[in-house]
This record gives C-alpha cells, sequence and structure tokens, in this order.
C-alpha cells in the first residue's frame, strides 16, 4: 500500500495542528486553575478584609474616642469654637489649609518667616496629660497644626478643641 | 480442601468441535472456570483472521475509538468557563446579607465568616480530658453537659456557635482530636451599643427579631441572590446617635430614670438623624440574654402622656385657625371645672395670662379655655393631621398604637389640649413638632436615608406657614425666658417646650404624683428650623445637681442643650453668633 506525498504531508499536518490544539488547551486548563485559584484566594481576601473593616469601625467608634478623649482631658466642642474660614484670617497657612488647598498653604508658608525649630520630643513615651499639654500650648501660636487632607470640619474642631483646654 | 478444576485440554492438536459462543466473550487464551463444556483448544492453533478473534478485535477496536473520541471531546471541546463562573458565584455568595450604614456610609452592621466548633465523638480519645481542656476557652460551660456531648454516638455536635477569632486560636491551640470547625456567616455590629434598638435584635438562631433588621429583612437579604449587595443606608447620623446616645445616658443615670428616649428629626425630609432609647441594649448579644426592660424601644414602641408639650399644639390649631393670636388675654384667676374634673395649673399665676404666658408658664387652665374656643371636634381632627392618632414607626414593625380618649367630649379636649389622657410616643411628637418647623407640613418620619429634596411631595400639610412661624417664636419665648431655660444653647438658639407629667396611678384612677414624665420638644435653630428633637425621661428622680427636683425643665431641658451644642457643629450648623462674640460671652 503506497501513499502518496501530499497525502502523508495531510495527515503530518493535521497530527500537527491537534497536538497544537491539545497544548492550547492544555495551557488554557493550567490558567484556568490559576484563576479559579485567584478567585479562591479573593473571597478568603474579602473575608478577611470585611473582618479588617468592621473592627477598624468598632475602633474608631465614637464611644471609644470619646472615652480615650476624655483620659487625655479633652472636652465636647462648644459651639465657640466653631468657626469660618474667614475667622482665621490672621492665619493664612490655616486658613488656606482648610479651605483644601495644599498649594495656596505651601505659599503662605513660605511667606512667612521660618518657625523656630520645634522643642526636642521627650525621649521616654510621656504620660497621657504629659503629652497633652505640648500641643496645647503650642496651639494658639500655630493653629495650623490641621494637615490639608484633615477635613476641613473636623480640622477645626480638633485643632481648637486642644486649645480650649489650655484656657 | 477440595477444589473442582475444570479439566486440563490434552495438548495433541487435535481440534475439537468449535463450543457455541456464550453471551460473554471470555478472553482469549483463559478459561471459563464455570464452562463445562469441555477442553477447548489453546490460542494460536488455527489462523490469524479466525472468527473470534476478528470479533475480539472489533470489540477492542471499537472501545479504543470510543475512548479517542471522547479525550478528543473533552481536551478540545469542553465548556471553558466552568471554572470561572463556578468560582465568580463563590465570590458574590460571600456576601449574605447587605451591609447597614449610616447616612455618611459609616458601617453599623455588617456579616463576618465566623467559625463554629463541633465536635465528633467517635474521634475523641478522653471526653473528659477534652471537656476540661474546652472549659479552660469556654468557662461558663457545664462539665457534666460537655462531657455527655463529645460521649454521644453522633457524629456532630455543636459545641459553640460563631466563635471569635481569639477563641477560635484558643481552641486551636488546645490541639483535641475531634474537634472541628465549620464556616458560618455571623451578623456584627461593630459600634456596639450604638443604635442598637433600631438596628434590632436577633434570637439565638441569628434571626432578626426587632429594629431594621426585621422590617428590611427581605432588602438585607436579596443580597443572597446576587441582586443588591448595595449597603442599606439608614437616615441616621452616627455621630449625633452617639451624643444623644451619651447624653441621655448621662442624664437617666443622674435622675436614676426608669427609661428614656431621644429623637432628632429632619424636619424638612422626614429623615431620622438620631433615636435612642434607654437602657440601651447591644444588637451583639441574643435577645433572649438581653434584659426585658431594655428591649423596648421608647422611642417607637412605648406610649407616654406627654404632658405640656402638647401645649404647642393646641396653640398652633388655635393660631392657624384665626381663634388666637399671641397676645390674646385668657383668665387662669380660678382652677377651670369642666364637668366633674378641675383642672388646675402647676405654677399659678392666679392671673389673666396672654397666650405667650400660658405657654411659658405652662398654664393649664389656660390651654384647657383655648381648646374649648377650638372645640373638640376640631381639635381631634387637627391632632388627627398631625399624627397623634396613628401608630407612627417610620419603617419598624414594633411600634405602639397611641391611647386615646373613647369619645372626645369636653373634659377630654380639654386634658387632651394639655397633654393627659392621651399617649403617643415620643417619635409622634417629633413629628408634630417638625409639622411646625418647617411651615406646617407633616411627614411621615423615616429611618432610611433620602436623596435630597424628594420627600416634601409626600406630606400633608396641616398649618398655614403663618401660623407655624408664630408657633416657633413662642416656643423660642418658651426657652428664652420660660421654663425652658435650660435647653438653650449659645449660638444655636433652641425653641420648645417642656412637658411634665404625672403618670395615671398603676391599677387605679387618677395621677400618681411621685411618679412621672419629663420631657422636652423643641426645634433649632429657632430662626431657621432645621431639627426637631424630643427628650424623655420615664420616672426620674430629683438628683442633688437639681436640688432634688425632678420637673422637665431641670432633667430633660439641659440634655437638649448639651446634645444640641455637641450635635449642631456635627451637622454643619454655623453659630448664630460669631466666633469672637461667642468668646467674649464666656
Amino acid at each position: 500500500m503506497t501513499l502518496s506525498r501530499s497525502t502523508v504531508l495531510g495527515f503530518a499536518g493535521l497530527l500537527a495542528l491537534a497536538a497544537g490544539l491539545y497544548l492550547a488547551k492544555t495551557e488554557a486548563e493550567r490558567v484556568r486553575e490559576r484563576v479559579a485559584g485567584l478567585q479562591e484566594q479573593l473571597v478568603e481576601e474579602r473575608k478577611a478584609l470585611r473582618i479588617a473593616e468592621a473592627e477598624l469601625v468598632w475602633r474608631a467608634a465614637p464611644a471609644r474616642i470619646e472615652a480615650a478623649a476624655r483620659t487625655l482631658g479633652l472636652e465636647p466642642v462648644v459651639p465657640g469654637q466653631v468657626i469660618t474660614v474667614a475667622d482665621l484670617s490672621r492665619a493664612p497657612v490655616a486658613a488656606a489649609a482648610l479651605a483644601g488647598d495644599p498649594v495656596a498653604a505651601a505659599a503662605a508658608a513660605r511667606a512667612r518667616p521660618p518657625r523656630p525649630p520645634p522643642p526636642p520630643e521627650p525621649p521616654e513615651p510621656a504620660t497621657p496629660t504629659a503629652s497633652a499639654t505640648p500641643s496645647a500650648s503650642a496651639a494658639p501660636t500655630a493653629p495650623a497644626l490641621a494637615s490639608p487632607q484633615v477635613p476641613a470640619q473636623a480640622a477645626a474642631t480638633t485643632s481648637l478643641s486642644v486649645a480650649e483646654t489650655d484656657q | 480442601m477440595t477444589r473442582v478444576l475444570p479439566p486440563k485440554p490434552k495438548a495433541d492438536g487435535a481440534r475439537p468441535a468449535k463450543p457455541p459462543l456464550k453471551g460473554r466473550a471470555a478472553p482469549a487464551g483463559t478459561y471459563d472456570p464455570l464452562d463445562m463444556s469441555g477442553p477447548r483448544s489453546r490460542p494460536g492453533t488455527r489462523g490469524p483472521l479466525d472468527g473470534r478473534m476478528v470479533f475480539l478485535l472489533g470489540c477492542f477496536a471499537f472501545g479504543f475509538a470510543a475512548l479517542a473520541f471522547r479525550a478528543g471531546q473533552v481536551a478540545l471541546f469542553r465548556d471553558v468557563d466552568v471554572a470561572r463562573t463556578s468560582a465568580r458565584a463563590a465570590v458574590e455568595q460571600s456576601v449574605d446579607r447587605a451591609d447597614i450604614t449610616d447616612r455618611n456610609g459609616v458601617l453599623l452592621a455588617t456579616s463576618v465568616t465566623a467559625f463554629s466548633l463541633y465536635a465528633d465523638p467517635e474521634r475523641i480519645w478522653d471526653p473528659v480530658e477534652t471537656a476540661r481542656a474546652l472549659r479552660t476557652v469556654f468557662p461558663q460551660m457545664d462539665e457534666a453537659g460537655l462531657i455527655r456531648k463529645l460521649s454521644s454516638k453522633s457524629r456532630f455536635e455543636f459545641i459553640q456557635r460563631r466563635l471569635t477569632p481569639s477563641q477560635k486560636r484558643a481552641v486551636w491551640e488546645l490541639a483535641q482530636p475531634g474537634l472541628e470547625f465549620v464556616e458560618e456567616s455571623r451578623r456584627v455590629y461593630p459600634q456596639g451599643q450604638l443604635a442598637g434598638h433600631l438596628l434590632g435584635l436577633s434570637n439565638r438562631d441569628g434571626d432578626p427579631v426587632t429594629g431594621i433588621e426585621r422590617a428590611m429583612n427581605d432588602r438585607l437579604t436579596a443580597a443572597a441572590d446576587g441582586t443588591g449587595t448595595e449597603p442599606l443606608a439608614l437616615s441616621i447620623d452616627s455621630r449625633v446617635q452617639h451624643v444623644v446616645e451619651a447624653e441621655l445616658d448621662q442624664a437617666a443615670r443622674l435622675h436614676q430614670a426608669a427609661g428614656g428616649a431621644a429623637v432628632i428629626l429632619d424636619v424638612h425630609t422626614g429623615e431620622v438623624i438620631a433615636s435612642a432609647s434607654w437602657p440601651q441594649v447591644d444588637p451583639n448579644v441574643p435577645a433572649g440574654r438581653q434584659a426585658n426592660a431594655a428591649q423596648v424601644n421608647r422611642a417607637v414602641n412605648a406610649v407616654y402622656e406627654m404632658g405640656s408639650t402638647f401645649k404647642v399644639f393646641t396653640v398652633a390649631v388655635g393660631l392657624n385657625d384665626g381663634i388666637l393670636s399671641p397676645d390674646k388675654v385668657y383668665d387662669a384667676r380660678q382652677p377651670l371645672t369642666i364637668g366633674n374634673r378641675r383642672i388646675n395649673d402647676f405654677h399659678a399665676e392666679n392671673r389673666a395670662l396672654t397666650v405667650q404666658e400660658i405657654l411659658s408658664h405652662s398654664s393649664n387652665i389656660g390651654t384647657a379655655r383655648i381648646a374649648a374656643d377650638i372645640g373638640a371636634l376640631r381639635l381631634e381632627e387637627f391632632f388627627g393631621r398631625l399624627g397623634l392618632t396613628a401608630p407612627v414607626a417610620g419603617e419598624l414593625k414594633e411600634v405602639s398604637r397611641p391611647i386615646l380618649p373613647r369619645r372626645w367630649g369636653r373634659i377630654q379636649a380639654a386634658t387632651a389640649s394639655y397633654g393627659h389622657g392621651i399617649a403617643v410616643t415620643p417619635m409622634a411628637v417629633a413629628a408634630g413638632y417638625a409639622a411646625i418647623g418647617n411651615d406646617g407640613t407633616w411627614l411621615r418620619p423615616t429611618f432610611l436615608a433620602r436623596a435630597d429634596g424628594n420627600a416634601a411631595a409626600s406630606g400633608r400639610s396641616v398649618l398655614s406657614p403663618i401660623a407655624a412661624r408664630q408657633t416657633v417664636q413662642l416656643m423660642r419665648e418658651v426657652v428664652a425666658h420660660g421654663t425652658g431655660g435650660r435647653a438653650d444653647v449659645d449660638g444655636y438658639p433652641v425653641a420648645g417646650k417642656t412637658g411634665t407629667a404625672e403618670k395615671p396611678r398603676t391599677g387605679g384612677g387618677g395621677y400618681d404624683s411621685d411618679r412621672r414624665v419629663s420631657s422636652f420638644a423643641g426645634i433649632f435653630p429657632a430662626d431657621a428650623p432645621r431639627y426637631a428633637i424630643v427628650v424623655l425621661l420615664d420616672e426620674p428622680q430629683g438628683a442633688a445637681e437639681t436640688g432634688g427636683v425632678a420637673t422637665a425643665g431641670v432633667t430633660a431641658a439641659p440634655v437638649v442643650s448639651r446634645v444640641v451644642a455637641r450635635a449642631a457643629p456635627l451637622l454643619g450648623l454655623m453659630p448664630r453668633r460669631t466666633y469672637a462674640e461667642l468668646s467674649a460671652a464666656r
């Protein structure tokens, strides 16, 4: 039995195609398994994330923050501490920072004379009362303690409530 | 031991007769031990294309062809997406109940994966040892009961549902065989007691029995079929809710109250900004393990005779109907007698009072006279339009119906005009005050966050804007110069009315002068009302700080003042006086 050259070539080509397809499918299968593995990992990560989110909310719950703040000698904000950005006109850095414009804040900071370097930190961890005092005394001279990332209202109330406890 | 072997064929080359083909094809060259038909030929003794050989070859060829076909089909044409879709389904199933957040997206309730501990008693070596080890982690467990469980015949005994991560680690570290974990979903309320009544309690199996969890169960579980994984946003502001709960808790403890409630409503949308009930509950703890008295949501599920806070409603309808003006004078020199009922004043002025003074001095006599002018029919109708005669619950399922006079005669109208003989929930009073605060439109309170501005359409007009504003002004005077002085806040003018109502005697007629409900209902800021607030203390006792007095002016009103001072900045309200003015005043 003799086969023509073209028949042999045709068979060879067919075999090559089949082999190629097989390899491609095998590779695809491998990738699929990897995808499934990653999806499974995603499920696990999401579960962990939910627990982490819940824990974050628990740690930042108002009741806990209030208790912690009171041990530091802080008190609830009184209406007199609520001010507008315009009230801060004498402190351009703070005004710009609270307006949410870090560029203007930086410009204002450059325009001001450089501040003296901050006093060195005490070497050992300070007690709650000790750590509250330096920031409180620093607050009236430098009301720009709040960074631009802090939401305006929160910045206004936190920095000022520190200031008020000093009075 | 004997065994019957088939007779061996002789190897003499003699060809026996071809046995008939049986139903099964024995492989060539083997002997069927059951075949007793006699000696057979050895393989290979015939030509290569013996009929049986052809048949067997055909069978093999067919089998291999089928295998090759199937292998090719599996390798080349199998559904590509099976693995991927099943994994995706698993991702989506990991959220089985939608989260609940406050109006700002702060998480109030979420579902996390928890591990439940079960035992496989068959694999436990020593039930006593395992039980003792378990009690080092769960000291509250009963040792005898544990041993009984661990030595039972079953293969699955729950030891503890929904462990905390640290408990799970501790059990893991016991290294006891036969203790296994199974994953379960667990509902957690990361803010603890915050808005506990509103969120709702669950039973031992974790099924919701009260609150939003029960009322909105269908919406929350829609997540399980992948349609609604969006968190449910409530109308409350968790920061304000905390302030309200903290101040209510402090006042209730100071005055040794039996209970308390507080509500803040947005007067323009009907959204509940805060809703508190005291004693508090922790939704993380099953209902069965909390005190019964604490489980009642006193904001919507308890009715009180509110007393003088109702006088505002009476005056409002009088102003609306043109019967009154703020300066109209009523005779309050003598106690008023209607039928057999004698109406007295608590702080008797014994003189003629203007409408303003009737509110400021909280005169029952004056208010009853106003009610007589309004008429019982109109008063009943107005209270109905103001939502005081039907349950007001928002979305919650647990709600109390108001207790109303059986018939509205002259006496009933007179007492109802100053808040006696009619008992409603604090939420209903807050909704009534909100209607006064928004120029006269009653809005159904809601616990769900509303998109801005689509609320007004659902309200019903109950007062003319002029009457509503006049009423707010009269209430402002009560706080500025009357019984509600301690509710005021420098910078945030409060308008409102105190109410000190004696409670009906238990099991008898009349009222008990030792047991009362002290409340304050109001609106802030008075010059441009945004929020209605109600604070109520049930059976407060006089405290040293208040000179032994337990009336609303010294119990509930100061709570309002502290809440407004702390909550108004959080709600984005600017003080009415400038920073410099307020600093100078202090």
